[in-house]
């Protein structure tokens, strides 16, 4: 398993310092190569740069917000194709539905998932 | 000559005869021829007096047959009818006339009319005897109608009736000898008219926009709020569809399924609708709209109902906005506090992991603390619940005591940190509680958004009948573009974020609400990279 991981790039996009910290750890010790912006802006910069192969967004953020970043990176010919998952604690339709209208089918609320569940979730991604 | 004469005084023209007959045959009784002219004088004279009085006796039955004719005409129809001859003297009056003025013939036939009834006005004014229509019938041999007055009995005589009334001239040969005076009680009228005004009444002046339209959906009625709602004139309505006007803006189907229920259903539609006044601004309210059937069960109107619910809904929408974004705000650090949790429960943790998670879990313990106290003071001041229990303090002991808690955190940044205090400060009657939220707030933020090694200014001072309040700091600013939010609810500058990102977004809007309450105020001036002043005003009038 570990040697799959080897290597991938995970971007994460969120303005909670805490939350950063704690994914990139949990997730560098699966072996993933992790990396934080902390605001839509950011994270559209370093991704267009670093093309992660997968990125994790939150969506209320400074400056830009995530379901900004995420139309503007469909806007992009490598951003088109990219992998991503919302990881939020908004959990209403509308913005549900702006996420599934630019192909993102995993919308997570952060406070209904264990942190267990969410780096298998991550895997499964990026088999 | 003498047949003129016989034609009028046939009474007094026999009497003379036969008079004159009996004064011959006694002048003459001896003179045969004499006498004999006497008796045939007197025979003339008894056959005149006798043909005359047939002929009256003839005459008065043709009169009374005429009467009793008239009467049963009358009766017949529904009107009270008076006749007067040309000095306004009642000659006749039919049964109608006298149940609606209840009064018996004997009482009024051979009176003038117009002493036993005045007449009023609505409001209770008399018409002057001259006029009167039966007067001006008479005087003018004109015809007179009018539904304005009412009857009233001179001298407290029974009750006064609103009655319609058509007078006309009776003319024979040119001349005027007498008034017909036909008027019916009109009491049913009246009240439904006044119920009427009563129903047009309650409909104009109800908070509610009311339009009425006939089957096809043409405005024939309007009252003033839906003039007010829409912004058209009820001129610019009549005659039109309201979906050419205001309507229109919902989807087709909504109008399709609308019709067929008040059309074809011949039921209430209930719904809620987004219009569009005059003016373009689009409005939201809730409809009602009934058909009105006839006997034949066929709709022969519309009456719709409209309540402007455009405030009610973005308060709802507010309301619904704060809870979600309060319950994302209370998310983040519950999220972060259970994934720690979770990795403090991992078995091959290290000592130094722990400490380090632990810490964290705490602050973010912490920060949901600070929020949801926040939270509740807001709520407070959203329900009007907040609890102001003001007393007679010094503000310098709440100021120096705040100052004293932020006094670790100025001393670690290495701010400097002045005090400006007056003197002659009064006591002033605040809400000791309320009051420490609000330095609480100015005083932190100023030291939050403040470089290390910057400055802070806190004053103050009594400013004729107020007591200012300022905090000046060398912070980030707030960048103009974004100055004009900082009060909102959640909101939260781009640059505060991003230099510090735990905040609520809360505090300014909560200072301000406070001080709103007091009877204060507060403004700023702010340059992003150089600093900011926040000024708040409390009024120091002592209760």
């Amino acid at each position: 398993m570990k040697k799959i991981i080897a290597g991938k790039k995970i971007l994460i996009v969120e303005d909670e310092i805490a939350v950063t910290r704690l994914l990139s750890e949990r997730l560098s010790k699966e072996g993933f190569m992790v990396s934080g912006a902390k605001d839509g802006a950011e994270g559209l910069k370093k991704a267009k740069k670093t093309h992660p192969d997968l990125i994790i967004l939150d969506i209320i953020m400074p400056v830009m917000d995530g379901l900004t970043m995420l139309k503007e990176l469909r806007k992009d010919k490598w951003g088109r194709h990219s992998q991503v998952i919302i990881l939020t604690n908004l959990s209403d339709g509308e913005e549900l539905a702006t996420a599934v209208e630019h192909k993102v089918y995993d919308f997570l609320v952060k406070a209904d998932w264990k942190l267990e569940d969410l780096i298998k979730k991550v895997k499964e991604k990026l088999k | 000559m003498l047949g003129g004469i016989l034609r009028q005084k046939y009474a007094i023209f026999s009497n003379i005869l036969i008079l004159a007959g009996l004064y011959f045959v006694s002048r003459y009784n001896y003179a045969i021829f004499h006498s004999f002219i006497g008796i045939v004088i007197v025979i003339i004279g008894t056959i005149v007096f006798i043909i005359w009085n047939t002929r009256r006796a003839i005459k008065d039955i043709s009169l009374e047959e005429a009467g009793a004719k008239y009467e049963a005409m009358f009766a017949s129809i529904g009107d009270g009818l008076v006749i007067t001859d040309k000095e306004g003297r009642t000659t006749f009056i039919n049964k109608e006339g006298r149940r609606i003025l209840s009064i018996g013939k004997s009482k009024i036939i051979g009176r003038i009319f117009s002493d036993l009834w005045t007449m009023e006005d609505e409001a209770g004014k008399e018409l002057p005897y001259k006029k009167r229509p039966i007067s001006i019938a008479l005087r003018d041999a004109k015809e007179v109608k009018t539904d304005d007055y009412y009857y009233v009995p001179t001298g407290g005589r029974g009750k006064k009736v609103p009655v319609s009334i058509a007078a006309s001239p009776i003319i024979l040969r040119g001349k005027v000898i007498g008034a017909i005076d036909v008027f019916s009680d009109i009491t049913k009228e009246k009240n439904r008219i006044i119920e009427l005004e009563k129903f047009k009444l309650a409909v104009e002046n109800t908070s509610d926009h009311i339009i009425i339209t006939d089957a096809d959906g043409i405005i024939l009625y309007a009252n003033k709020v839906a003039e007010k709602i829409t912004g058209y004139s009820l001129k610019e309505m009549v005659g039109k569809k309201s979906g050419k006007l205001w309507g229109g803006l919902m989807p087709k189907e909504y109008y399709v399924k609308m019709w067929d229920i008040i059309k074809n259903k011949k039921q209430d539609f209930f719904g809620e609708i987004t219009n569009r006044r005059k003016n373009g601004e689009k409005y939201e309210a809730s409809i009602d709209i009934a058909p009105i059937l006839n006997r034949r069960g066929e709709v022969i109107f519309f009456v719709g109902l409209e309540r402007d619910i455009t405030k009610e809904k973005s308060i709802d929408r507010a309301k619904t906005e704060f809870v979600s974004l309060a319950s994302h705000q209370l998310r983040t650090p519950l999220s972060a506090i259970k994934w720690y949790g979770e990795m403090l429960m991992e078995k091959d943790i290290q000592e130094k992991d722990r400490k380090r998670y632990l810490k964290q879990l705490y602050a973010s313990n912490e920060r949901m603390i600070e929020l949801v106290n926040s939270l509740l003071d807001v709520s407070h001041i959203e329900m009007g619940t907040l609890e102001v229990k003001p007393k007679a303090i010094n503000i310098i002991d709440a100021a120096n005591a705040v100052v004293t808690e932020l006094s670790y955190e100025i001393k670690e940044k290495n701010i400097k940190f002045k005090e400006v205090f007056g003197a002659d400060l009064p006591k002033i009657n605040i809400d000791q509680k309320l009051i420490k939220i609000v330095f609480q707030n100015l005083l932190s933020n100023a030291v939050k958004y403040t470089p290390r090694g910057g400055r802070i200014i806190f004053e103050i001072k009594k400013n004729r009948s107020v007591v200012s309040i300022s905090v000046r700091d060398t912070g980030i600013g707030i960048p103009a573009s974004q100055q004009s939010k900082v009060f909102t609810k959640f909101f939260r500058a781009d640059n505060a974020r991003e230099y510090d990102p735990n905040g609520t977004g809360l505090g300014l809007y909560i200072v301000k609400s406070f001080l709103e309450k007091f009877g204060g105020k507060i403004w700023f001036e702010s340059e992003e990279n150089k600093g900011t002043v926040f000024y708040a005003e409390l009024p120091s009038k002592k209760k």
